[in-house]
């Protein structure tokens, strides 16, 4: 009797795949008030890309009874009131979205605008007590600590979601010769503005948090404040960049001295600092 | 205009601001916390005429303390913890004046876990990103952003009548839907139903779990059958609403509550529906067992319609 009525409960899920049939997405129920959206493709930032284009034409598109969307490495999840959207309107309109090419295609009814990616730039004092994991992440990877600043600083990465804790920001990819595991045993606190890696991600600590994700240095940039506008520095689908700055440039970034152009084009306020390496 | 209500004397295991949740935020990492057992918090604040999402106090299990600084009405639902006023025992459901010195007090635990103290006028404390309730894990809202201490001061804001008014009053209904000692909660099987065997599945929606004292706001911990996921896949990590029974490579399943992070890399076996979720607020651990029952979705949405109009409906008596 119960495994009749758990067998109805499995295949119940609302058949919804044959209205998905010409998008990968699939889209299944993740309990009553929330649906899970999600491509089979591996993580990574093309993954990353395609769901917030479909964050985006969500929004775009207003359906009443929406109430939040969370991205994740290659899902959506879309919470919502059941009492206002059926789950099967919400499936139809997924399986309705055509994910298009970004450039030049603006005739599409359902053509999601894109958002226009930024480049920030991160200020990094490494290694020392601003970096107390970079001798492990050396031993671990059997690089010098030069060699892997100039890796974490050598390319752009890609803000995945904001996850775990208020304004973290996941990012990758990191380059294969940097991937490391977490620690053994995670640190009781970190302070905020430890950036660490973990896997073949980067992360910004926000906030003094517990924390295991080796720590490799400490940006003087507040990345997340909720009383602030805006409150994340980071936003899915921007392009980070790291660039190391001396222990000064740290401290007067720090005390509001020197300003730091994140998302523009250098330093203001005429100091001509830039750092060295860490 | 807030003004100080209470003095925290002791605070016990953990007691918390919280009202129904700050909703809006998890893309940025931020989770929607609020009171486990929503509809004890809403009775609350009804019953002292309050508006159903003014902040409360969330009380766990035993050993809370205050003394009244102001003249005020309270009233306490959710769990049965002993609550006294002045030594003498208060009945759940019914909101009370308090006066400047009276002491407020809960014995230890006869049902459920969590009780709800809410206060004429709404706990005042500064909303951020549009709630009261405490962030433990990131550190936002409540009382600055952490659980209270003994000698904090709690302020209120104004009554919304009379206090004589307020005091006094029932509820037509329970003061609050607790477990039994061997409970069962509804959930809808997934999103990685399909990431585990059907003898697993079979062993989930059938036995019953005990409730491990590791569990807190973020989640219950079960131990019972073992349910791993099939092996050789990774959860790259998505949204886990409150509710998500994620089980992780040992078996052991993790029900998620509302203290819960946005993003978990763990598979979910099913999710319990949202009018259950207050019952897991309720369980104790080393007392309840937890046992879970597969609905599809359609029946988890028509039990939401009934639980809704009730939640919205009148509660007041007379």
């Amino acid at each position: 009797m119960a495994a009749t009525k758990l067998y109805m409960a499995i295949m119940s899920f609302p058949n919804h795949q044959a209205l998905l049939k010409e998008t990968p997405w699939r889209i299944r129920p993740a309990g009553d008030r929330a649906a899970l959206i999600g491509l089979p493709a591996a993580a990574g930032a093309a993954a990353a890309a395609r769901v917030l284009r479909l964050r985006e034409w969500l929004h775009l598109r207003g359906l009443p009874g929406i109430v939040e969307t969370v991205p994740g490495f290659n899902t959506l999840l879309v919470y919502y009131d059941p009492l206002v959207l059926p789950y099967a309107l919400l499936a139809r309109e997924v399986g309705n979205w055509r994910d298009r090419p970004l450039a030049g295609d603006q005739t599409a009814p359902h053509a999601a605008r894109p958002a226009s990616p930024r480049l920030v730039r991160v200020p990094v004092l490494y290694g020392g007590e601003a970096g107390p994991d970079l001798g492990r992440v050396a031993e671990l990877t059997g690089l010098c600590p030069e060699a892997i600043v100039a890796a974490h600083t050598g390319q752009e990465y890609t803000v995945f979601f904001l996850g775990f804790i208020p304004g973290f920001a996941y990012m990758g990819e990191l380059p294969p010769q940097l991937a490391v595991p977490r620690r053994e045993r995670p640190r009781p606190t970190v302070p905020a503005g430890a950036v660490g890696l973990a896997g073949r991600q980067t992360g910004i600590y926000p906030s003094e948090s517990p924390g295991g994700w080796q720590i490799i240095g400490r940006t003087p940039l507040v990345v997340y404040d909720p009383h602030r506008e805006p409150r994340s520095l980071l936003r899915p689908g921007d392009r980070v960049r790291f660039e190391a700055v001396t222990a000064d440039l740290f401290m007067s970034i720090l005390a509001g001295r020197a300003v730091w152009e994140a998302t523009g084009k250098g330093l203001a306020s005429g100091s001509d600092e830039r750092g060295g390496g860490g | 205009m807030a003004a100080p209500v209470l003095r925290i004397l002791r605070p016990g295991p953990l007691t918390t601001v919280q009202d129904l949740g700050r909703h809006g935020y998890q893309a940025e990492g931020v989770p929607v916390a609020g009171a486990l057992d929503a509809p004890a918090l809403r009775l609350a604040n009804r019953l002292v005429g309050n508006a159903p999402d003014d902040a409360g106090l969330e009380i766990t299990l035993m050993g809370f303390e205050a003394e009244a600084l102001g003249e005020t009405v309270a009233a306490v639902t959710g769990a049965d913890l002993g609550a006294r006023l002045n030594g003498a025992e208060l009945p759940l459901g019914v909101s009370f004046r308090m006066r400047p010195g009276d002491r407020l007090a809960f014995a230890g635990p006869r049902a459920g876990c969590r009780a709800y103290l809410a206060i004429a006028g709404g706990v005042a404390v500064p909303a951020v990103l549009g709630s009261r309730s405490t962030d433990l894990l990131g550190r936002l809202g409540g009382l600055a952003g952490r659980s209270l201490r003994a000698g904090d001061v709690i302020e209120a804001g104004p009554a919304s009548a009379p206090l004589d008014s307020l005091a006094g009053r029932r509820l037509n209904c329970d003061a609050a839907r607790l477990p039994a000692t061997d409970c069962t909660v509804r959930a809808v099987v997934g999103p990685q139903g399909d990431w585990f065997s059907p003898e697993a599945l079979g062993l989930f929606f059938s036995r019953s779990y005990e409730v491990l004292p590791q569990s807190d706001r973020m989640g219950l911990r079960l131990q019972g059958p073992a349910v791993p996921p099939l092996p050789g896949r990774e959860l790259p990590s998505e949204g886990t609403p409150p509710g998500s029974v994620q089980v992780a490579g040992d078996g052991r399943p993790i029900v998620l509550l509302a203290g819960c992070q946005t993003m978990g890399g763990y598979p979910k076996i099913a999710t319990v529906i949202t009018p259950d979720l207050p019952l897991l607020a309720q369980v104790r651990p080393g007392l309840n067992r937890v046992r879970f029952a597969a609905v599809t979705l359609e029946e988890a949405h028509d039990i939401l319609k009934k639980w809704t109009l009730w939640l919205e409906g009148p509660v007041i008596a007379g």
